[in-house]
């Protein structure tokens, strides 16, 4: 059995690299997962993943197939609508998937404008994104970097973030800082999903950051234990999904995503927080005391 | 402490004072009071400088980080994954900043404002499960760990039983006596006359300021009693 | 006095006719790069010819802009390869209320079957089909990798047949005598001009048959195994007795498993398969990764959905076919 699950790793160099950027997205996505959780931003993932086109597009324009130019593009571009979004939300006073909405939205138009402008039907975001099963060494450093710059970002403002997100007006009243924390997170999530989409290409991205977050919510109701979950649960999806790309050929980015869904699902129905059938449990052992 | 010079405010094209002068001196306990929608949150928030002013100008005396605020509509995520005991240690941010670590002596500032407003058998409880009261009770101890020297409250006890509202205005009290400034909406004459020294009494556009051995709601403007009007 | 004259009614003379020729040029519109190029050969100066999906570009994710549309609205003649390369050519004539003439290119070419199960061409085996066939299901669902328009995906599906039948020189005489005839009947007042052109062409075909059988003999047929980004050389595979291996089917669209992968690895190993080769319309990393793991070589870059740019290798069909021919055999006589 255990054999089972070793053997692939060890006979194929392509299994390693997919399991190792697979833990290194995990420490990324469980951090940023579980705070765009809690900041109800969850789908801002997708969003910004055609939020980043423009800037692609852009770098195409001027460089051609380049995929740094691009990357850097992409980069920028998403940046820029999340920091419009979020300063749009703050000063304004609305919600912030709104505006998110509308800024990536005319920002995904401009970049297929772009695209159109130079003309011709290069797939851009396909050359952009990546595979699971194909990490070279530079893929393998920019997970790295991606990586240590996330830890580095959380390390230094976890607590603001926590302030922010828990009671944002009383923290304003306690530091000047407040909003930055906020702006530090969009920029983390941007060169996250950015560096997510080039190594392993979309959903794997958004999936890995968001799915073990909300898996997460339903085992815990400590922000500190959230984290550990979502990183564990985020991890075990990666190794099953890839031994159940290996054994049942299935493609190896949706397998891992379909795993984390059945953990989702099960947490839906098991969950001590919150899940149905234990809130069914309670609810028959009530009456049972009050009959 | 906080003074008010040719203030005019104004709120949804509403005027609620007009040309105001007013001086709130350190160390006083002041009721705020005055009808529905007469401008008392919206004092409150020009006060903290988060509300323009269409005129004049409100020196302060106190500085930011050196007051606390406890809004009508409180903005705490009660789904977010905290504890009560963690909840109110966020009061004391300014102790331990981004990076140091919490000592006994904080924990004890903790226990102590837990013990205090009554929820110290809460400590380890999460904050989605509290009640209404509950909740406005933690939020007052968070209050208190952070040791401000003016306390601003806007309508706290809505929530809360007689009982409670009793045990959070005798730590008001306490805290009064050791040289606090609190600002405090109530609608209650009898509370105002029990608990503040003062009473700053918004109607017609102004603020009445008495005596609040005196109070009486709206009378208190017509009463030769009154200390100013603005 | 009077030579200017001459000069002056010269050229309006020259001026009506070359415009009256030009409103006489046949409007014609190829789908994609190769047969722009084809049709070009033999439609000659008497054609305006506009294709669709240019040099280097990728046909399976085409999107038409409102500019097309319009072109194809006033085009005479269309030609398209068909076997369902291009999934966006009817919403694309129906909207535009094409009325021309349409030349499938590839009708009556020898087409490979995906369901047949022994073929020396290709290197699939039938679970691989009925995966494909799948991820093409999932995928309807998978990842939304450029706009928000689903229907793209829809239109990837290819059916049972291999539609990149151009890469076999006899086909393309089937293609040539599609293209042609479609031109003659579009065009009759030209025919001896088409005929002429088709006669040349064809005889160019035939003289770089003999030069590419020649070539490729030189490398005996066991040794004839290369490992590619996706799957679209099976007719040259064919033709040539080459055995093409490649993690990913027909479509540049879909996504291996790992076992697919795995699988590919084992066999490169297994018959010491040293070449690989990349291509001008795939992202390459995984086939890189592969070559990596097992020590294969890259050989060269290979043209497979589009031609080159002019500055490049493989600007026209018979040029694309050399130039993949020779860096096939090349790198194999390396091995040797």
């Amino acid at each position: 059995m255990i054999d089972l699950i070793i053997s692939p790793f060890v006979e194929f160099e392509f299994m390693q690299r997919a399991l190792f950027g697979c833990l290194l997205l995990s420490i990324n996505g469980s951090l940023i997962g579980v705070f765009l959780l809690l900041k109800r931003m969850s789908l801002s993932g997708d969003a910004i993943a055609h939020a980043i086109l423009p800037g692609a597009a852009t770098g195409y324009f001027f460089a051609g197939l380049n995929v740094l130019a691009m990357t850097v593009g992409g980069l920028i571009a998403g940046v820029l609508v999340a920091f419009l979004s979020g300063i749009t939300a703050r000063k304004t006073n609305t919600n912030e998937d709104s505006t998110l909405a509308s800024y990536y939205l005319c920002s995904l138009a401009l970049g297929v404008l772009i695209i159109s402008m130079k003309g011709g039907s290069v797939d851009l975001l396909h050359v952009l994104f990546g595979s699971i099963l194909a990490l070279d060494n530079d893929t393998l450093y920019l997970l790295y970097f991606n990586s240590a710059l996330c830890l580095l970002g959380f390390c230094c403002c976890y607590r603001f973030l926590v302030m922010d997100c828990s009671d944002s007006v009383f923290f304003k009243g306690l530091s000047r800082y407040s909003g930055y924390s906020h702006y530090l997170f969009l920029f983390l999530l941007v060169f996250n999903l950015v560096a997510g989409f080039h190594a392993l290409g979309t959903l794997m991205a958004v999936g890995v950051t968001v799915l073990p977050a909300a898996i997460a919510k339903y085992w815990s109701n400590r922000i500190e234990s959230m984290l550990l979950i979502a990183f564990v649960v985020a991890v075990m999806g990666a190794l099953l999904g890839l031994l159940s790309s290996y054994y049942y050929r299935l493609p190896s980015s949706s397998a891992i995503v379909l795993w984390l869904g059945v953990f989702f699902l099960l947490s839906v129905l098991l969950g001590s927080q919150g899940g149905v059938l234990r809130s069914l449990k309670s609810k028959a052992e009530l009456n049972e005391v009050l009959s | 402490m906080i003074k008010f010079e040719n203030v005019s405010l104004h709120r949804s094209q509403r005027c609620l004072l007009k040309h105001c002068d007013l001086t709130i001196e350190q160390g006083g306990f002041y009721a705020l009071t005055g009808d529905n929608g007469s401008g008392k949150s919206s004092v409150l928030k020009a006060v903290l400088g988060e509300l323009g002013l269409s005129s004049g100008s409100i020196v302060r005396g106190f500085s930011h980080g050196d007051y606390s605020y406890l809004p009508q509509k409180n903005q705490l995520d009660t789904q977010f994954p905290m504890s009560v005991e963690q909840a109110v240690m966020t009061g004391l941010w300014s102790q331990y900043g981004a990076v140091s670590a919490l000592d006994s002596k904080h924990f004890e500032r903790i226990n102590q404002a837990l013990h205090g407003v009554g929820i110290a058998h809460l400590k380890r409880v999460s904050i989605n499960q509290l009640s209404g009261g509950q909740l406005q009770r933690l939020l007052f101890a968070r209050m208190l760990v952070q040791d401000a020297s003016l306390l601003l409250l806007d309508e706290p006890l809505a929530a809360i039983d007689q009982k409670a509202q009793t045990i959070l205005l005798d730590i008001l009290k306490a805290k009064h006596q050791q040289g606090v400034t609190i600002i405090i909406t109530l609608h209650d004459v009898g509370l105002v006359k029990r608990y503040a020294s003062q009473q700053l009494h918004i109607s017609d556009q102004k603020i009445h300021l008495c005596n609040a051995d005196f109070a009486h709601s709206d009378d208190c403007c017509r009463l030769p009693m009154r200390l100013k009007t603005c | 006095m009077k030579f200017p004259c001459k000069i002056v009614g010269l050229s309006l003379a020259f001026l009506c006719s070359s415009v009256a020729v030009a409103a006489d040029k046949l409007s014609v519109v190829a789908s994609f790069s190769v047969l722009g190029d084809i049709t070009q050969e033999l439609g000659g100066d008497k054609i305006a010819l506009t294709t669709l999906v240019g040099a280097n570009q990728d046909s399976h994710v085409y999107k038409p802009t409102p500019f097309d549309v319009q072109t194809l609205a006033k085009a005479d003649l269309i030609v398209i390869n068909g076997l369902s390369f291009e999934g966006w050519i009817t919403r694309l004539e129906e909207s535009s209320g094409f009325k021309g003439l349409r030349v499938v290119a590839s009708k009556g070419a020898n087409v490979i079957e995906l369901h047949e199960e022994e073929h020396p061409g290709e290197e699939h085996d039938d679970k691989n089909e009925h995966a494909k066939h799948e991820e093409h299901e999932e995928h309807k669902e998978g990842d939304h990798q450029e706009s928000a328009d689903h229907q793209e995906h829809d239109e990837h599906h290819h059916g049972d047949q291999d539609p990149h039948a151009w890469h076999s020189l006899a086909n393309i005489r089937v293609y040539i005598n599609n293209i042609s005839s479609g031109l003659i009947e579009a065009d009759s007042a030209n025919k001896a001009y088409y005929q002429a052109n088709k006669v040349a062409y064809l005889a160019k075909v035939d003289a770089l048959e003999n030069k590419l059988a020649a070539k490729v003999a030189t490398v005996p047929v066991a040794k004839r195994q290369v490992i590619i980004s996706h799957d679209a050389f099976g007719y040259l595979g064919r033709d040539y007795s080459f055995r093409f291996l490649a993690p990913v089917g027909l479509n540049t669209q879909m996504k291996p498993s790992a076992a697919d992968v795995a699988q590919l690895i084992r066999q490169v190993k297994a018959q010491n398969i040293k070449a690989l080769f990349v291509e001008n319309v795939s992202d390459d990393r995984l086939i890189k990764q592969i070559g990596r793991e097992t020590g294969a070589k890259l050989g060269g870059h290979l043209y497979s959905d589009a031609l080159s740019a002019e500055s490049e290798p493989a600007p026209s069909y018979l040029k694309m076919m050399e130039h993949n021919i020779d860096t096939l055999i090349d790198e194999l006589q390396k091995t040797l």
